[in-house]
């Protein structure tokens, strides 16, 4: 148990310092950067990382360093709007469709029918629709990702429901409600915080791809996506632009990933009693 | 079976098979004890049934995976001792001559047949498998001796069972295609860890007259690894009790059991239920608490295929529990006793029928005030793990109900801690979560909630079955007490004869979702109007020695607290 809970820590907290890594230089960005990262400098173009411009400057000239930070707050918001939206909407469905037996067939050939939707193709058509917008992204990501939270929750609820302490509480007279509030949410809660986890990374590197394809958020707003897309046209030239933006994208999702499992690990007692 | 144990109880100390000497063996620093294994020593003869018999955690099956060289190393390893097969010392054989050791010389048969066998395999060929690897023989001089074994394992129609797959096999049928490819080498010694547990009391004793059978006709040793005492005393030439990792008395079973030397032996043996109706288990009281009328129920199973499996889990039921008595449900895995409880506490619903809680029908009471009946009738169940919420406190669990009653917060967990020293428990244990406790003290947790709503009835179902036999004993004792201080009434569901035996005034018996026979303890014993009562009757291990002897009851007043240690 002792050991279980010290490697549990590790991974924890190596996931937590390197999030925070990036969260907070990206949220202090307005400070820690002097520089617009819109302003174009055409003196300044492929600058090398110095001084002036700490991770250099791209082909127009932009300060790489504070795209870099800003491009981390468009992945992060992307990231946390896409598991909020996914979570609560997934977690009602999923929920509705555990308890009410009848809607459930429906619901779930709903879902799987969401599932088939490529997220690609989805991102590409709104955008053309809509134009792009942090909007067409979020829904673009979030769409194909309702349907494994609405799996996972129906399958809680479903499993927990026979559980023999709800059988229990039950036959003590708890209404139904206080049931769901005490005894289903509580033990549903660690797996879908495990899951929420992943969903987020699995954002932040699907925004990231859609900017690298041109139908993430607006090109003249910075991204890592995008800033990885136009830094490979001039790979050769300046092989430090494609660097920054690539190793902080890395760092975020190996961050949201080790705090998924340490998450995953202190939350689960049943894993924890077998480490 | 009398003659035959004459026979091979003859002792036969030319031909040790088995010879353990000190042996000891060490669990990892963090563990409960040092020692898993402490200086134990025994041998077993050819022809002879050596019985290991301990309660959970006594360090048997750690003896057997020493033996087999299958334990989980590093974490838990032989510290000193010898183990000899034949003359040859086990523990300085290399893993590789170790590997051929295992099959040819030694094999062993597990609690769980299902699990043990590949269920992708025909049980043929599961057989087969040992003897492809470890002889020369062609293939159908193969089939030829898989064949032999199975009808030597007495198994029926063996050419068709051959090609069957593991699901195709009942339990007792698995129990015997894992003793075929355990023989199928005739290897010196046979391991049997709990091989009866998993499986019903007339299957049971079957298999346990097979195991007696084919040590004589494979001259093998067989080291039965148990925790029942009526099966050691069924089938054991001797016996060795072991506790916290020593050997505590051993000798040949009957003068062990009958008149144990030691305290632990006596103790374990005062706690298994007598197979003897007990006097004093007449209510007292002749109110009429709840009565179920022809309950059906029927199982529809959903698959793929357009009509589903139907299962008819009740057919017919009807009881009756008055207050202040137990009544015992009985019958084997699958007979629809845990059905018919749940539907009895409405946690399930019957296709048809009628039930009635002190006089009024239940769907009615629950209609006008769902609370008094769940008042009126509570329920515990057999798996004390899963029966508490992992998130909440003890003490959270067991107010849960008075507070949904109305009780005042402060009056509830007054009650609580009240009703915790009732059954055993420290009172200032209340904040604590359920994985703090063993299964025996969560059982008792669960009993206690239950008893915190002052039901007029309680729903036992299995409620001991999982537990050691001397919790199982404090446990009776405690039900035992708080019918005779209150009114309580106790549908007591079980699958064992002896615990009902021990504490019911009346038993139901129940075959395939029917009541085959309903009467006072008493007189089911002396007279059973049914063949299957008869035959349920007849099965349970043990029987004769436990029939036979009065076991002399140490002191009542010490065993709680020699019991608290073995908890």
């Amino acid at each position: 148990m002792r050991r279980g809970s010290s490697r549990m820590n590790s991974s924890y907290w190596m996931g937590a310092v390197l999030l925070g890594a990036v969260l907070v230089p990206s949220l202090l960005a307005p400070w820690l950067s002097s520089a617009d990262p819109l302003l174009i400098e055409p003196f300044s173009r492929f600058a090398q990382p110095g001084p002036e411009h700490l991770f250099g400057a791209d082909a127009l000239g932009r300060d790489v360093f504070s795209r870099t930070l800003y491009g981390g707050q468009t992945s992060l918001v992307v990231g946390a709007v896409v598991t909020l939206v996914t979570v609560a909407l997934g977690a009602t469905i999923g929920a509705t469709s555990g308890f009410f037996r009848p809607l459930d067939a429906v619901v779930m050939r709903i879902m799987d029918g969401l599932m088939a939707i490529p997220g690609l193709l989805l991102a590409i058509a709104l955008a053309a629709t809509f134009g792009n917008s942090l909007m067409t992204v979020v829904v673009a990501i979030a769409t194909p990702e309702v349907p494994r939270v609405v799996r996972l929750v129906r399958s809680l609820v479903l499993s927990l429901r026979e559980e023999l302490y709800v059988m229990a509480a039950v036959a003590v007279a708890t209404p139904r409600p206080v049931i769901i509030k005490r005894h289903i949410v509580p033990n549903a809660l660690p797996a879908l915080v495990v899951l929420a986890t992943y969903i987020c990374a699995a954002a932040i590197l699907t925004e990231a791809t859609l900017g690298f394809l041109g139908v993430g958020v607006p090109p003249e707003y910075p991204s890592w996506g995008n800033m990885i897309a136009e830094a490979r046209i001039s790979f050769q030239v300046a092989p430090w632009l494609i660097l920054f933006p690539s190793l902080f994208l890395t760092i975020t999702v190996l961050g949201v990933n080790l705090l998924g499992d340490g998450l995953r690990d202190s939350l689960d007692p049943k894993l924890a009693e077998k480490i | 079976m009398g003659a035959a144990k004459s026979v091979a109880t003859l002792p036969d100390t030319v031909n040790k098979a088995l010879e353990v000497e000190n042996l000891t063996v060490t669990l990892p620093p963090d563990a409960e004890r040092r020692l898993a294994v402490d200086d134990v020593s025994f041998s077993v003869a050819r022809n002879e049934i050596l019985c290991l018999l301990g309660e959970s955690g006594s360090g048997k099956s750690i003896i057997a995976l020493a033996i087999m060289g299958l334990l989980p190393r590093p974490v838990v390893n032989v510290r000193s001792g010898r183990i000899g097969l034949n003359g040859q010392d086990l523990l300085a054989l290399s893993p590789r001559r170790m590997r051929q050791m295992r099959g040819q010389q030694v094999s062993m048969v597990f609690q769980e047949p299902m699990t043990a066998l590949n269920p992708l395999l025909p049980v043929g060929d599961q057989i087969s498998e040992v003897l492809r690897t470890h002889t020369k023989l062609r293939k159908k001089e193969r089939r030829d001796r898989v064949l032999t074994l199975m009808d030597d394992m007495q198994l029926p129609d063996c050419e068709r069972l051959y090609a069957a797959y593991p699901h195709q096999l009942s339990g007792g049928q698995q129990q015997r295609v894992m003793i075929a490819s355990a023989l199928a080498l005739e290897p010196a010694l046979l391991i049997a860890d709990e091989p009866t547990t998993a499986l019903d009391v007339t299957t049971q004793a079957r298999i346990l007259s097979l195991i007696r059978k084919v040590c004589v006709d494979y001259n093998a040793a067989v080291l039965l690894i148990t925790h029942d005492v009526g099966v050691a005393a069924e089938v054991g030439d001797r016996v060795a009790v072991l506790r916290y990792g020593r050997v505590v008395e051993s000798g040949p079973t009957r003068s062990v059991l009958e008149s144990p030397a030691q305290d632990y032996t006596r103790m374990l043996m005062a706690s298994v239920p007598r197979f003897q109706p007990r006097t004093g288990n007449q209510p007292h009281h002749y109110r009429l608490l709840i009565e179920a009328r022809d309950i059906s129920k029927t199982y529809v199973g959903r698959s793929l295929s357009a009509k589903g499996r139907q299962v008819q889990a009740l057919r017919d039921a009807s009881l009756q529990v008055y207050e202040g008595e137990i009544v015992g449900l009985v019958g084997e895995s699958g007979c629809g006793k845990s059905t018919l409880a749940r539907i009895i506490a409405n946690l399930e619903q019957s296709d048809h029928g009628e039930i009635r809680f002190r006089g009024e029908e239940t769907k009615a009471l629950i209609a006008r005030d769902n609370r008094a009946f769940r008042k009126g009738l509570q329920i515990v169940f057999q798996d004390p793990y899963r029966s508490l919420n992992p998130r909440r406190s003890i003490g959270q669990s067991i107010v849960e109900g008075p507070l949904n009653m109305g009780v005042s917060s402060q009056e509830a967990w007054e009650g609580a801690r009240a009703i915790l020293e009732d059954v055993g428990i420290d009172a200032r244990a209340v904040t604590r979560f359920p994985h703090e406790f063993s299964g025996g003290q969560r059982q008792r947790i669960c009993i206690a909630r239950a008893l915190a709503m002052q039901p007029a009835l309680l729903i036992a179902d299995e409620i001991v079955s999982a537990l050691d036999v001397s919790v199982q004993a404090q446990i009776l004792n405690f039900l035992r007490e708080i019918r005779d201080r209150s009114d309580l009434g106790v549908l007591f569901v079980t699958h064992d004869l002896r615990v009902a035996a021990e504490i019911c005034s009346r038993i139901a018996v129940m075959r395939s979702g029917e009541i085959v026979e309903m009467q006072e303890t008493q007189s089911l014993f002396e007279s059973p109007q049914q063949d299957y009562t008869r035959s349920l009757l007849n099965a349970v291990p043990g029987k004769a020695l436990l029939e036979g002897t009065a076991i002399e009851l140490v002191d009542q007043t010490d065993r709680p607290a020699s019991c608290a240690k073995a908890d």
